[in-house]
């Protein structure tokens, strides 16, 4: 292999078939099943817990978690917009660089996109289960009741519903259509009649005909062109749920590009985590290659850096605008009662992260998976240090609160983590993880070039 | 005994086994049903006929008894009344229509004194108290006690029926004990009789002792109370030889000194005394007439926190300070103290001020100071002719009592084996005698204990006896308010149990049997009123006092005071310690009302609990901070309570709070904080000196207002002679037009609300906070709630200090919504749960609102409240207190002040009605009607006459968070500063 930037990124010494024969071959033949099993049965454990907490929650009350006046809106909103930013990265993978035509996405586009489904499902929970009548969220939507009476369009609530929706709906139809070409693969390689059968109906009679991949060149670029804005918009929608507000660290143009990069940045850190975890389990060196980590580590930079430069101009803003509740707001964020989310930011996002200027540090696995963690947390805490340390205190002293959270705000975020993982087992397990039609594309690519070079 | 408890279930097949084939004659189902529980009503409705319905004189007593229990319905009307048996009118009556409310003049009584209110009730419920504005004393006006009365109606846990040892009895067994007690009260004319009350006006109470004295002549009537004003009356006998009670006319003086003497805060004057004094504040500027206010205090107090100058003055300097002035005004043997820079700087001015404003300026000498000093008030004013100008002396309000009659004078006599029949009515001495007196276990001793009270508080578990009272809506009475003018009190329900009232008990041991509920009221007015009763008793019920009963002078002068005995000498590594009622339960009264218990202390900001409040240098050199567990050593006795540094407490002082530590009297009450009676001595019961150290632990400590410092910002501002304007406001570019330049001139609303409160003038009192909560059916959270940040309060009031921690200045400022034209909340709601009226109230809708708390988010002065849980745990007592027009939230709904939109729309409806357009300032909010200083003013911006229209235009006029944008309607009138730091 070499590390020149045109070289090829798949090893070429594999012939299609066998690309085919090990992804297919891992739902129908599952190499890791004691170390999955172990791995679901820890997940169902934190499902199980979301369902005790979602339980005592829809029964008691948003009581239960450790909101007050003036902060009323903590763990619900923070882990949304977190969950919400993990999935970004799915869809920018996919649709951005497929349009784009770089290559290395192929190995990743499959899984990424699973993540960014269940992703996004997590962060869709997150709006009702923070609702004080939960019951009642259907309100949200413009149906016609008979009283007339409408959700509010100026809201930023409101468009957020119709942002996450979109994008989800868009997410899972990408999603499906880019798996339909393997779901057929499967289908042919079953032996067992349940598989043929289960396979056989979710790949939509596809034949690969030459005409099948023309529509499906269509139709899939043409949902990555609508899926690429999605990206920006939820993001940026979701940055004016504060960005609206008129409370100090919350009041800022640069919020919608600040968001967006921030969950880009967190996204591909957790595709990072993930495609090293699926490697080592199936022994997938020969897909997903240490040029892809290489990639993924500068693109992590990248996004990180620019977080970077989001922190530096919300410093510059508060300064600048010599506002004294902006102020405030950045010494409280500086040195109040919440100092740690800030600095903790600071560190995991942007001083972790200075190591992968290196090609050695970008292309070890364990450190770069260190790297991604401390990146997911970093952001984590960012999402925090925004919520909190802004309306803990806001404009008057007298109102100044603490929030501290409680036993069931941890349940429902563990209990996320829970509702994340065990679809995204199950998919690993029944579905090919990577995509095999979009490598063996890439190693055609890649072995054209290498005869035209010999020729 | 309530008829449900024992009604049973309706069985036809007996019914039908009872009568088949008898001519047995029944009045009522139940009595054919369940003749067992028949008979127990029987004795308890009618104890005499009961025993004339054994068999043989059975059909006698349906001859004597028949066409009242055909009435049996006037049962519901008397005694008992219960849901269950509730019927709709056949006939409705003339002028009742359900759903509007009707008014009744009458009053609550605190420590004796009537504060006359006027009622409103809803359909037979009592839901508001309002000071009756009729009445010379309250003008309409409130405070936080009247306006919670009404929770101490419908508390649940009041007690329900008679006890005997514990267990319930009936009324026609009290009877039976009395009649027993009555025969050996006469046997020995009374010898051993005592009977104990609180401090009161009432002529019927001071009537029937009287009746009772005559017919007993041994028997003695003690009077108690925690608080009171017995060391007032000690100095006034001083100061005067005979006992008088004091009028301070504050609307007539540009000058008041105040030593200790906090004449704004809580208790039975605050309503007269912020009155008087706010007509020499507000528009007047400092050296145009405004008043100016000295004040020397051991403890933040609220009239120090509006003082112009204010001293932290230990209770010892207290002393020292008032020889000061004594030595000043060169009475005969006063010498002049050694005294602090500090202190002479104060007084020199303060003296200088009095001096100079002859006839028109007043010295208070408050009454926890010893006797001896506080008679130097009266010779101070006669000297510099304030007598008759700014004060004047009437007999005495309430009932003075003599050594003889005090508790001191009960218990050695109880501990002496010289009581035989104690009667404690509506007291509570197990709970509130000074510890030292240990009055709990001399009760013991006594053979015949009765006690008569609104709970089963610790007096009641001391004696034999508890007889449940009446509460004071729910029975005939009178009283006389603070100016002596007596207001006959009428009740606006029948007893909600089996209940009676204190005049009806006096009655009960007279010898009348089952005396019906007004009979000796009306006794006594028909004495006073002659032949004319019917007309002047109609007459006073309406007008909710006697005319005529106002208190009128007395010509009295001042005697020289003797010369102080010693010097006042500071302590020798002690701690001076002062007890003083809590500000929201005063002595115990009120602490099983929950409302009371959460209303913010004024300048703590504490619920749920008494601290040990210590100051600033003491917290410091014992290392106690806010919340660590104090232990506080006087002589032998010790309590252990959460320590909260006071800024401005006299270096020296440690202040323990009365009423908290409760055993008994309900469950609220039991709760929380240490009982500061067990450790009060009873002949030092207002100072002492003592010593104070940290225990290990903390406890946890509930307040509502954590952070007390502006920090730098300009919340509450303040104007000067000097520069007696506000900043203009700066012009900000906006998109969007004002609300009265509206494109469609057709749109423009006719009114636009406004509210404008004057900080100059708000003395913190919690008025407006009660009368909120009262009228908004604003729920109770709990202590725990609270420490969570989640207090329900529409309306809080934010208080702020300047300066050092020593002896800081204190602002308050009333926070209600700010109803602003360009809410941030408004458009962040996904569901349009908050939306703008075309007058400009920033309206809520609970059944439309999702809870997600956006509004609260954005919202940048955090006044709205959200129902975190479902809240609405009440009793159906309690549900009968709610305010019918307005709606109890539930859980997960927004709330928040909506400018009391039911009354703007009934008087919108009202207006329609009688076809005219609203006058002006016609809404008046539940805050502002209850603002004893009128510092709350509301009205209609497009009426550029009306008094929020002027305020408005005032220099003083600012907004909160102007540079926002918010355009809020709620705005602010800066303090005027006329103090050191000002330049008057």
């Amino acid at each position: 292999m070499t590390a020149k930037a045109e070289a090829p990124i798949l090893p070429p010494n594999q012939t299609y078939a066998d690309v085919t024969d090990q992804l297919a071959s891992i739902p129908l033949h599952f190499p890791a099943r004691r170390r999955w099993l172990i791995a679901l049965l820890l997940s169902s454990l934190l499902l199980g817990l979301l369902f005790v907490a979602a339980t005592v929650l829809f029964t008691t009350g948003v009581g239960i978690w450790g909101l007050n006046i003036p902060v009323n809106w903590a763990f619900a909103i923070h882990n949304y917009v977190w969950w919400l930013g993990i999935g970004h990265a799915g869809t920018l993978i996919s649709a951005l660089l497929l349009l784009l035509g770089r290559d290395w996405r192929n190995s990743l586009n499959r899984f990424a996109e699973t993540m960014t489904l269940f992703a996004v499902v997590c962060a869709g929970m997150y709006p009702i289960l923070h609702l004080g009548r939960p019951w009642f969220v259907y309100w949200m939507f413009p149906y016609p009741a008979t009283m007339q009476v409408w959700p509010q369009f100026r809201s930023p609530l409101e468009w957020d519903i119709w942002a996450v929706l979109t994008y989800l709906t868009v997410s899972v139809v990408f999603w499906y259509i880019g798996l339909i070409p393997d779901l057929a693969a499967a289908r042919d390689r079953a032996r067992r009649r349940g598989w043929q059968v289960f396979f056989g109906v979710l790949s939509l009679g596809w034949r690969g005909s030459a005409i099948h991949w023309l529509r499906w060149h269509h139709a899939y670029r043409l949902l990555a062109a609508l899926a690429v804005p999605l990206v920006v918009s939820v993001h940026s929608e979701v940055s004016l749920l504060f960005a609206s507000g008129t409370i100090p660290g919350w009041h800022s143009t640069i919020f919608p590009p600040y968001f967006v990069l921030g969950a880009a940045f967190s996204g591909f850190a957790v595709v990072a985590m993930i495609a090293i975890a699926l490697r080592s389990l199936f022994n997938l060196q020969n897909l997903v290659t240490d040029d892809h980590l290489d990639i993924l580590g500068k693109v992590l930079l990248a996004t990180g850096l620019m977080t970077a430069y989001g922190y530096v101009f919300e410093v510059f803003d508060a300064l600048y605008s010599g506002d004294a509740h902006e102020l405030q707001t950045l010494s409280d964020r500086f040195f109040g009662q919440y100092w740690w989310s800030y600095w903790g930011a600071v560190f995991f996002n942007f001083v972790v992260l200075q190591p992968l200027w290196f090609r050695l540090v970008r292309r070890t696995p364990w450190m770069l998976f260190t790297i991604s963690t401390s990146v997911a947390v970093g952001m984590w805490l960012e999402r925090y240090m925004i919520l909190v340390t802004s309306l803990y205190r806001d404009f008057l002293v007298s109102s100044w609160g603490e929030y501290h959270a409680t036993f069931w705000d941890w349940a429902i975020y563990a209990g996320t983590i829970g509702l994340f993982l065990v679809p995204f087992l199950l998919i690993i397990r029944l579905l090919p993880v990577i995509s095999i039609f979009e490598e063996k594309e890439v190693l055609h690519k890649e072995h054209e070039e290498a005869s035209n070079a010999r020729a | 005994m309530t008829a449900r408890d024992n009604t049973p279930r309706f069985d036809l097949a007996r019914v039908r086994d009872v009568t088949s084939g008898s001519k047995r004659f029944w009045s009522s189902l139940e009595e054919l049903i369940d003749e067992d529980g028949f008979r127990a009503w029987l004795a308890a409705e009618f104890p005499a006929a009961s025993s004339m319905f054994d068999d043989p004189g059975r059909r006698q007593f349906l001859k004597l008894m028949g066409a009242s229990l055909l009435l049996a319905g006037l049962g519901g009307c008397g005694q008992q009344t219960n849901a269950d048996h509730a019927l709709p009118y056949v006939n409705q009556p003339e002028a009742l229509v359900p759903g509007v409310p009707r008014y009744y003049a009458t009053a609550v009584t605190f420590e004796g004194y009537a504060q006359p209110v006027l009622a409103t009730t809803y359909d037979g419920r009592p839901t508001k108290l309002d000071g009756n504005p009729d009445h010379p004393v309250t003008r309409g006006k409130s405070d936080a006690f009247m306006q919670s009365a009404i929770f101490g109606l419908y508390d649940p846990e009041r007690s329900k029926t008679p006890t005997r040892q514990g267990t319930s009895a009936s009324w026609a067994a009290v009877e039976g004990a009395f009649a027993a007690l009555r025969a050996r009260w006469r046997e020995r004319k009374g010898e051993g009789l005592r009977v104990l009350t609180g401090a009161t006006t009432s002529p019927t109470l001071i009537r029937q002792m009287a009746a009772l004295a005559r017919e007993y002549p041994a028997m003695r009537w003690h009077r108690f109370e925690p608080v009171g004003h017995a060391s007032q009356d000690e100095a006034m006998t001083a100061a005067f030889g005979r006992a008088v009670s004091p009028h301070y006319r504050l609307d007539r003086c540009d000058v008041i000194v105040s030593l200790d003497c906090d004449f704004l805060g809580p208790g039975a004057h605050q309503v007269s005394y912020a009155g008087g004094w706010a007509q020499k504040r507000g528009e007047l500027a400092p050296a145009q007439g405004r008043a100016r206010l000295h004040v020397a205090e051991a403890i933040p107090g609220l009239a120090g926190t509006v003082a112009s100058t204010r001293l932290p003055s230990d209770a010892s300097r207290l002393g020292a300070l008032a020889q000061a002035i004594g030595a000043q005004f060169a009475l005969p043997g006063w010498t002049a103290p050694e005294l602090s820079g500090a202190e002479k700087r104060w007084l020199g001015r303060a003296v200088a001020e009095l001096r100079a404003h002859q006839g028109r300026s007043l010295l208070l000498i408050g009454t926890h100071l010893d006797p001896q000093w506080q008679a130097l008030a009266p010779l101070v004013n006669d000297r510099l002719k304030n007598s008759g100008a700014t004060v004047w002396y009437s007999d005495p309000i309430h009932a003075p009592a003599d050594g003889s009659q005090s508790l001191t004078a009960l218990t050695a006599d109880m501990s002496a084996g010289a009581v035989d029949t104690l009667i404690v009515l509506d007291c509570n001495p197990a709970y509130s005698a000074p510890g030292g007196l240990d009055f709990a276990s001399q009760i013991a001793r006594v053979p015949n204990r009765i006690h008569a009270g609104l709970h089963v508080e610790e007096t009641a578990t001391a004696c034999e006896w508890h007889l449940p009272l009446s509460h004071a809506l729910e029975s005939w009475g009178d009283a006389r308010a603070v100016d002596g003018s007596t207001t006959i009190m009428q009740p606006l329900i029948s007893p909600l149990y089996s209940s009676r009232s204190v005049h009806q008990i006096a009655d009960m041991m007279l010898g009348t049997v089952d005396p019906a509920p007004d009979t000796a009221v009306r006794a006594t007015w028909q004495q006073a009123f002659g032949s004319a009763l019917g007309d002047r008793w109609t007459r006073a019920l309406h007008d909710g006092f006697v005319t005529g009963t106002t208190a009128s002078p007395v010509s009295v002068t001042a005697r020289p005071p003797s010369p102080p005995q010693a010097g006042p000498t500071r302590a020798q590594g002690q701690f001076e310690i002062v007890f003083r009622p809590d500000p929201t339960v005063w002595d115990g009264r009120f602490s099983n009302i929950a409302w009371l218990q959460e209303l913010p202390k004024p300048l703590t900001k504490l619920t749920w609990d008494n601290v040990i409040a210590v100051s600033p240098a003491i917290a410091s050199a014992q290392k106690l901070s806010n919340g660590d567990i104090a232990e506080v050593t006087i002589g032998e006795r010790r309590a252990r309570g959460p320590a909260w540094i006071v800024p401005g407490q006299a270096a020296n002082t440690i202040a323990l709070f009365f009423g908290y530590g409760r055993r008994a009297g309900g469950e609220i009450a039991r709760e929380s904080g240490y009982d500061a009676y067990s450790v009060r001595a009873d002949e030092r019961p207002w100072e002492t000196r003592g010593t104070i150290k940290r225990i290990d632990g903390r406890y946890p400590l509930a307040t509502t207002q954590a952070h007390h410092r502006m920090e730098g910002f300009d919340f509450v501002r303040e104007v000067t002679a000097a520069n007696p304007r506000t900043p203009p406001p700066k012009s900000s570019e906006t998109f969007y037009p004002d609300w009265n330049k509206s494109t469609f001139p057709e749109n423009k609303p006719e009114h636009a609300w406004a509210m404008a409160i004057d900080l100059d003038l708000c003395i913190g009192c919690n008025a407006c906070v009660s009368a909120c909560n009262v009228e908004n059916n604003v729920l109770v959270v709990g202590k725990d709630q609270v420490s969570r940040g989640r207090e329900m309060l529409w309306l809080r009031v934010d208080r702020y200090y300047t300066g050092d921690a020593e002896n800081p200045k204190s602002f308050f400022q009333p926070v209600p919504c700010m109803q602003c034209e360009k809410a941030p909340c408004e458009m962040g709601c996904p569901v349009h749960a908050t939306v703008h009226s075309p007058e400009g109230v920033n309206q809520q809708v609970y059944n439309r609102c999702i809870g997600t708390r956006t509004c609260s988010s954005y919202c940048p002065y955090k006044v709205r409240r959200f129902n975190w849980y479902d809240y609405r745990h009440f009793s159906e007592a309690e549900q009968a207190a709610k305010n019918p027009d307005v709606s109890v939230r539930s859980r997960g709904v927004m709330e928040k002040c909506t400018y009391c939109t039911q009354r703007i729309q009934a008087a919108h409806v009202q207006a329609d009605k009688e076809n005219r357009p609203l006058k002006r300032d016609e809404v008046v909010t539940a805050c502002q009607q209850a603002c004893p200083t009128k510092a709350i003013v509301f009205g209609d911006l497009r009426d550029p006459g009306s008094a929020v229209s002027q305020r408005r235009r005032s220099g003083r006029h600012y907004v909160l968070l102007e540079e926002l944008g918010t355009r809020p309607r709620t705005t602010y009138l800066a303090r005027w500063n006329d103090g050191e730091g000002g330049d008057a």
